[in-house]
C-alpha cells in the first residue's frame, strides 16, 4: 500500500473513531482519495457523514485514527503537533462556516493576523494583506470592524485570511452555509477565480446541491465512506450565471 | 502582539477591571502600610542617631515617667570613668497647654509632652541629648526659670515664636528657643528648667525621673554600661542607644513581617481573580484560538498571547497600585501627621512582584489555551 503519491494530498484507507462514553462512534470509515493540483473539490453528504472530519485530516489540522495521509508526498500521519503547525502554515489556509474573525481587529488586522507571531517584515505583509483585500474586493473596507461589515463580507475577510501565508490548498467547511444564496455564490466565484488565476487547489466542503456544478472533482460520502467521486472539467463559465 | 494582548483584555470591560483592581488594592495598601511602617522605624533611628549616650531607669520600670530615681545617683554616675555630663529628667504630660485640654491631638499623633532638665547640667553637654538641635532663639540657661524651649510641631500648632508665653496647666512660660524638625518623635517636646518640671510633676525634691548620661567617648557606651549595671544594677537599667534600636527593631520588624503577610495574602486572593479571568478569556475564545491554531500559531505562540495577556493585567494593576499607594500615604500623612517613607525599592519590589504574580496566573489560563484541540475548539 505504501506507494509514492501522485496527487497533491492523497488519503489511503483513513478511518476515524471518536470514543464517547459507552459508544464508538466511526465518523469516517476507510476513504481513500486523491487531490490532485488545481482541483477545485467538494466535499458532499448529509448531515453527520464525516465531511468537517475528512476536511480537517486532509488539511493536517487532526490525525486520523488510522491509515495514510500525504501531503505533497510527505506522510503527515506520524508526524508530531509541531510539524503539522508547521504545514498548515506553509501549505494550507482554512475557510469557516462562522467567518471566525477576531471581533476587535480590522480587517486588515484580521487578515495579518495569521503572520503575528512570525518573524516577517510588518510593511511587507500589509502589503500583502491590503493586496488580498484588494483580490477580495474590499480594498475599501480595510479598516472596518467585523461588525461593521456583513455576512459576505466577513467571509471575504476570511479568505483573504486564509491566503496571507500564500498556501496552495484552500480548505473550506461550508464558507456559505451562513450566507444567503447569492452572497454564498459570490464567495463561490471567488474561490473559483483563486482556483483559476492564482492556481489554488480548493477543498470544500458543502451541504448544498446546488454548488456542484462549480466543482471539477465532487466527493460523495455517507456515513463515513465514500460513496462515489465524480471527475470532470467544469466547462460552464460562471459570470453570466450570476446576478 | 501586544496589541492583539491589550485589545482582547479590554472585550471584557468589567472582568478585566475586577482582578485589576484586586491588584491595586493589594499592591497599594502594602506600599502605604509598608511606608507607614519604614516611615516610623526612619524616625526612630533619626531620633537614635542623635543620642549618643545613656539612658538610665529606675530598674524594671517600662518607661521614663514610670521611673524614679534619687538625686545622689547624680555623683556617683559622674565618678564613673568616661562619663562626662550626667543630666538629671523629669517627663511627663502637660495637663493642658493655653488652656486647651490635649486629648484630641494625643489621639492622632504623638502629643506634646514636657522634659525638665537640669539647666546647669545641660548647658555643660557637648552633644544634644535627647532635645536635638535649636533652630531659633537660644537654649535655657542655669539661672533660668519659667522658660521652655519648645518642639517645631508644638511653635506650630500653637502658634509660638521666641518671645510668645506658652500656659502648661496653670503654669505660664516664656519661649526662648524653638528647636529644629529633626525627628516627628522630639518635635512635640517642651522642654524647661528642672525645678519647674517637679512643682508639676509633684516628684518629691529629692528624685528625679531620669538620667541621660553624656560619655568622654561615644563608643565606649556598651563598656560604661557595664561598669554602671555592675555597681549599681540592683536599682537601675542602664540602655545604650543601640538597646533601643534593638528593641525597637525587633518590634518593627515584626510589625513589618505580618504587613507583609497580609499583602501576601490578599496578593493571593488577587491572583485567584487573574486565574479566574482569564480562564474565563480563554474558555469564552476557544473558536478563536482554534482559528489562531488552524492558521498556523504554534502552541507556543498561543502560550505567549495568553501570558503578555496576563502581564498586561500586572503591570496595569501595579500602575495603580503604585498610585494607590502613593495617595494612601500622602492621605495617612497628613490625616494623621506621620512621616512615612516610600522608598524606591518599595515601589519596585512591589510593582515587580505584582507583575511576577501576574504571570504566575497566567500561566495555567496559557496551557489550558495552548492544549485546546484545534478541532474541538471549532465544534463549539
Ligand atoms: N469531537 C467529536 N467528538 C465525538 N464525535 C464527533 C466529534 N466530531 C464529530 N463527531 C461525530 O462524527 C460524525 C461526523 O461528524 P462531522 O462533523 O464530520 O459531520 P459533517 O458531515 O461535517 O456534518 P455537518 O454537515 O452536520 O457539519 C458525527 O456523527 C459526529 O457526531
Ligand atoms: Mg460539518
Amino acid at each position: 500500500m505504501a506507494k509514492k503519491s501522485q496527487g497533491l494530498i492523497e488519503a489511503i484507507e483513513v478511518k476515524k473513531d471518536y470514543q464517547m462514553e459507552k459508544i464508538t462512534v466511526n465518523a469516517l470509515r476507510g476513504v481513500s482519495l486523491t487531490i490532485n493540483k488545481g482541483d477545485f473539490a467538494m466535499i458532499v453528504g448529509p448531515s453527520g457523514s464525516g465531511k468537517t472530519t475528512l476536511m480537517h485530516i486532509l488539511g493536517a489540522l487532526d490525525h486520523p485514527s488510522s491509515g495514510k495521509v500525504y501531503i505533497e508526498g510527505k506522510d503527515i500521519t506520524t508526524t508530531d503537533d509541531w510539524e503539522l503547525t508547521l504545514i498548515r502554515r506553509k501549505k494550507v489556509g482554512f475557510i469557516f462556516q462562522t467567518f471566525n474573525l477576531i471581533p476587535t481587529l480590522t480587517a486588515l488586522e484580521n487578515v495579518m493576523i495569521p503572520t503575528e507571531p512570525l518573524k516577517i517584515d510588518e510593511n511587507e505583509v500589509i502589503k500583502r494583506a491590503k493586496n488580498l483585500l484588494k483580490i477580495v474586493g474590499l480594498e475599501e473596507r480595510m479598516f472596518h470592524k467585523p461588525s461593521e461589515l456583513s455576512g459576505g463580507q466577513r467571509q471575504r475577510v476570511s479568505v483573504a485570511r486564509s491566503l496571507i501565508n500564500d498556501p496552495q490548498i484552500i480548505m473550506a467547511d461550508e464558507p456559505t452555509g451562513n450566507l444567503d444564496s447569492i452572497t454564498g455564490l459570490k464567495i463561490i466565484s471567488l474561490l473559483r477565480e483563486l482556483n483559476e488565476k492564482e492556481e489554488k487547489t480548493c477543498v470544500m466542503v458543502t451541504h448544498d446541491q446546488n454548488l456542484l456544478k462549480y466543482a471539477t472533482k465532487r466527493i460523495y460520502i455517507v456515513d463515513g465512506m465514500i460513496a462515489r467521486i465524480e471527475t470532470g472539467k467544469y466547462t460552464e463559465t460562471l459570470s453570466h450565471e450570476l446576478p | 502582539m501586544l496589541k492583539l494582548s491589550l485589545l482582547n483584555l479590554f472585550r471584557r470591560k468589567s472582568r478585566t477591571f475586577l482582578s485589576l483592581l484586586g491588584i491595586t488594592i493589594g499592591v497599594g495598601t502594602l506600599i502605604a502600610m509598608v511606608a507607614v511602617v519604614d516611615g516610623t522605624y526612619s524616625q526612630f533611628n533619626s531620633l537614635i542617631a542623635q543620642f549618643q549616650g545613656l539612658s538610665i531607669m529606675e530598674k524594671d520600670s517600662a518607661n521614663q515617667t514610670l521611673s524614679k530615681l534619687d538625686i545622689t545617683l547624680k555623683d556617683k554616675l559622674e565618678n564613673v570613668q568616661g562619663v562626662r555630663t550626667v543630666l538629671p529628667e523629669i517627663w511627663l504630660m502637660p495637663t493642658s497647654i493655653d488652656g486647651k485640654s490635649l486629648s484630641l491631638e494625643s489621639m492622632t499623633s504623638t502629643p506634646p509632652f514636657i522634659y525638665g532638665v537640669d539647666t546647669m547640667e545641660y548647658t555643660k553637654m557637648r552633644g544634644n541629648g535627647w532635645i536635638g538641635e535649636l533652630d531659633k532663639g537660644k537654649k535655657l540657661q542655669p539661672s533660668d526659670n519659667k522658660k521652655a524651649m519648645i518642639g517645631a510641631k508644638v511653635a506650630e500648632t500653637y502658634d509660638k515664636f521666641v518671645g510668645s508665653s506658652i500656659k502648661l496647666g496653670d503654669k505660664t512660660f516664656e519661649v526662648v528657643g524653638i528647636m529644629k524638625n529633626e525627628s516627628s518623635l522630639m518635635e512635640t517636646i517642651i522642654v524647661i528648667p528642672l525645678d519647674d518640671a517637679r512643682i508639676m510633676s509633684a516628684l518629691p525634691v529629692d528624685k528625679v525621673n531620669s538620667y541621660y548620661v553624656e560619655l568622654e567617648n561615644a563608643k565606649d557606651d556598651g563598656k560604661i554600661k557595664k561598669i554602671i549595671e555592675f555597681k549599681y544594677g540592683n536599682e537601675l537599667d542602664a540602655s545604650t542607644s543601640s538597646d533601643y534600636s534593638d528593641q525597637f527593631s525587633s518590634v518593627l520588624g515584626n510589625f513589618r513581617m505580618v504587613v507583609i503577610l497580609v499583602g501576601l495574602l490578599a496578593a493571593i486572593v488577587s491572583a485567584i481573580g487573574v486565574i479566574n479571568t482569564m480562564l474565563m478569556n480563554v474558555m469564552e475564545r476557544k473558536r478563536e484560538i482554534g482559528t489562531l491554531k488552524a492558521g498556523g500559531w504554534s502552541s507556543i505562540h498561543i502560550i505567549k498571547m495568553i501570558l503578555i495577556e496576563a502581564a498586561l493585567i500586572g503591570v496595569i494593576g501595579a500602575l495603580l497600585g503604585l498610585l494607590l499607594g502613593l495617595s494612601l500615604t500622602y492621605i495617612l500623612n497628613i490625616l494623621f501627621g506621620l512621616d512615612s517613607v516610600i522608598t524606591q525599592e518599595l515601589l519596585t519590589q512591589s510593582a515587580l512582584f505584582a507583575i511576577g504574580l501576574s504571570l504566575f496566573a497566567g500561566l495555567y489560563p496559557a496551557y489550558r489555551a495552548a492544549k485546546l484541540d484545534p478541532v474541538e475548539a471549532m465544534t463549539y
